[in-house]
């Protein structure tokens, strides 16, 4: 008894030691939701199939998930809690194994699922392979029986071909024959037509009997035979042609001259009537013209007809009306020529006396008259000339006067422009002399010095005056082709021979200051006296007798 | 007073045998655990059950860092745990790659199905032609 509470003791010792061996107290939620974990864990693999698949994995969590719930109800805590968690894994180990094995099963199954879908295409494959081999040899078959037909269709033509072949050389030939007869009858008419039967009669009869032959043989088949008498006619043909052909050629040389000889008649004839109608004989001759008109229409006609020695006559015939139509007109239109060139001789003369006069009349009423008076003049003289010429008849000079006229007035309208510069460049220089008075006049340009330049009735230059003549004679100078005349002129105190004399002197005077002192030219200087003739002015008091008293230089512009 | 002492051992193993059947010593457990993360491993399932693997992983480090401290309980339940976590890890690498597998041979199927039917269509057109030709006369 003793013993046993002893042991009773020792056991309840190692519990607690045990106990206190699997590391004390563990927490029950702790251990039940681990519990619950691994029971989890347990049916999922279950539900897999893990009993199935994973057997012993299984197994063995369910046997430690048993052994932890044991432990639980032992109070060992620590190992229960341990014993669950392996449980757990175990579990969740078959599981995935379960899975494991399903997905092998798939993929066992799979790969003989594809197996057998690859034998299953081979099969299909082994038979359309088949099925194509039927349809080959059916193809075959049928190409077979389709080229034995056409073997024998080809035989069959082939046959047919030789016929044809025989058939079209015999044809050949037959045509053959008959061309070369056809040509032998061609070169027979060619024959004919050119006279074989009268230039080579034996010839083309024989050609006409070998064509018959060969029209006979050709009847029979006899093709050679009848192919040498066709060649045979050909050249019997030939023969008979070319003798009729060298007849005929002596024949048509003559032919040919005779119409050479017409066809030049027609042309002279022709050139005649070409040349007539030159001088209008169609209106002169009308006659005669046309009379070698239609002889020449009836020689053409007789050329058409190959009537050559008609034509030749009449074309003679024609020449010879046509050269006397010529003679005829020609002797009037020459006649009619020469009035017309009267006639225009005329008008020419006319026309030019009429332009002329047109010019001269256009110089008059301009200043050319007066600026070159002298050409002016002269063409007023040469038109007076020409129109007396047109009432001599004399049409010709009048003609040549009426034209020398013209250019007279062309030349008396470029001297006045001339002359017109000219004086204006003198009026412009000497409009600068002092107290000068300048102006154009009748001969050219008027300078007048007036007023007392002299001393009272003697021929004594003035001093005061001696600077404007000196002006006056540089204004000479600058124009030197041009003569200067120098007027004196008084007033009317005193007698009118006193007046001559002294202006005379006094002009004298004038010139020869200008001349010795001033270096003018002396020999273009004229002088001359003319009193109290030319007063500008009435003399009324002192102061116009002054102006009337003057010397006035002209420069003879207008020469 | 000797029969306390033989008793006090005999409580001090069976204590040791009461704390979950260590039925192996820790060094076998944990070398065993560390086997079966290298097949696991070798399983490729560092990337098909990477969370599983790695959880593996530590709990091993854990159990030898506690077996290395002499705390022989904890090393032991940290070396079980990881030994049973390489296993779970190996056991979906190698399910995940038969799935893998499965669904190849899946796509592989199919095409051969199509493959098959795409025959059976040329066998069918090949057996008309054949008809058709044979209707015809020749």
């Amino acid at each position: 008894m003793h013993f046993y509470r002893d042991t009773s003791v020792l056991c309840f010792l190692i519990a607690c030691i045990v106990s206190l061996g699997c590391g004390g107290k563990v927490d029950s939620i702790l251990l039940e939701t681990s519990l619950q974990n691994a029971q989890s864990a347990v049916s999922d693999a279950q539900r897999l199939d893990a009993e199935v698949y994973a057997k012993t994995g299984i197994t063995r969590a369910m046997k430690l998930l048993e052994d932890a719930r044991s432990a639980q109800l032992a109070g060992d805590g620590a190992h229960s809690l341990e014993l669950a968690y392996r449980a757990q894994m175990e579990a969740k180990i078959s599981g995935i194994q379960a899975r494991q094995s399903v997905v092998e099963l798939q993929i066992d199954q799979a790969e003989a699922e594809i197996l057998d879908a690859i034998i299953q295409e081979k099969n299909y494959e082994v038979q359309t392979a088949q099925t194509r081999q039927d349809i080959a040899e059916e193809q075959t078959s049928r190409a077979l029986n389709r080229a034995g037909r056409a073997e024998k269709q080809a035989a069959d033509a082939q046959a047919e071909a030789e016929a044809a072949k025989k058939a079209a050389q015999k044809s050949m030939r037959y045509h053959g024959t008959q061309l070369a007869i056809s040509e032998a009858k061609h070169v027979l008419k060619f024959a004919n037509e050119a006279d074989a039967t009268v230039h080579a009669p034996i010839d083309y009869e024989k050609a006409e009997n070998l064509i018959a032959e060969a029209l006979a043989s050709l009847q029979r088949e006899a093709f050679d035979e009848a192919a040498e008498f066709a060649s045979q006619a050909e050249d019997q043909a030939q023969n008979a042609r070319r003798a009729s052909l060298k007849a005929a050629d002596a024949v048509n040389a003559k032919k040919t001259q005779a119409f050479t000889t017409a066809k030049l008649a027609i042309a002279a004839a022709q050139a005649e009537i070409d040349r007539s109608e030159t001088v209008y004989a169609s209106v002169h001759a009308e006659d005669l013209f046309r009379r070698a008109t239609s002889t020449l229409e009836q020689a053409d006609a007789s050329l058409i007809a190959e009537r050559y020695s008609q034509a030749l006559q009449k074309a003679e015939q024609a020449e010879n009306l046509a050269r006397q139509a010529y003679t005829k007109a020609e002797g009037i239109d020459s006649q009619r020529r020469a009035k017309e060139a009267l006639e225009e001789q005329i008008a020419r003369a006319k026309d030019a006396i009429f332009k002329a006069e047109e010019s001269i009349e256009g110089g008059r009423t301009t200043d050319v008259s007066q600026l070159a008076p002298e050409i002016y003049r002269r063409a007023t003289a040469l038109l007076a000339d020409a129109r007396t010429a047109l009432s001599d008849e004399n049409y010709e000079s009048a003609i040549q006067f009426a034209e020398q006229s013209q250019g007279a007035i062309t030349e008396a309208i470029d001297a006045a422009k001339q002359v017109k510069t000219v004086e204006n460049r003198i009026f412009e220089a000497a409009s600068a002399i002092s107290s000068a008075e300048v102006e154009k006049s009748e001969h050219g340009v008027l300078i007048r010095l007036s007023g007392n330049l002299f001393n009272s009735g003697s021929a004594k230059l003035n001093a005061e005056s001696l600077p404007r003549l000196k002006q006056l004679a540089e204004v000479i100078k600058n124009f030197s082709n041009i003569n200067v005349r120098i007027e004196g002129h008084s007033d009317s105190s005193g007698s009118e021979e006193a007046n001559l004399r002294l202006t005379e002197k006094r002009a004298i005077a004038f010139k020869k200051y200008l001349v010795e002192q001033c270096g003018a030219p002396e020999e273009r200087l004229t002088t001359v006296g003319l009193g109290e003739t030319a007063p500008i002015v009435t003399e009324i008091d002192n102061s116009s007798k002054a102006k009337n008293r003057r010397i006035d230089t002209i420069i003879l512009t207008r020469q | 007073m000797n029969w306390l002492v033989v008793a006090l051992c005999s409580a001090i193993v069976l204590a040791n045998f009461g704390c979950g059947g260590k039925s192996q010593p820790v060094g076998r457990l944990l070398y065993d655990a560390r086997a079966q993360i290298g097949i696991a491993k070798e399983a490729e399932a560092e990337t098909l059950a990477n969370q599983e693997f790695a959880d593996a992983e530590q709990m091993l480090a854990q159990a030898e860092a506690a077996l290395n401290a002499g705390e022989d309980d904890q090393a032991y339940r940290l070396g079980m745990r990881a030994y049973l976590k390489a296993r779970l890890a190996e056991a979906i690498a190698i399910w995940r790659r038969n799935e893998d597998s499965a669904i190849e041979l899946t796509k592989k199927l199919e095409s051969k199905l199509r493959s098959a039917d795409a025959a059976l269509r040329r066998l069918e057109e090949a057996e008309n032609e054949l008809e058709r030709l044979k209707a015809t006369p020749p």
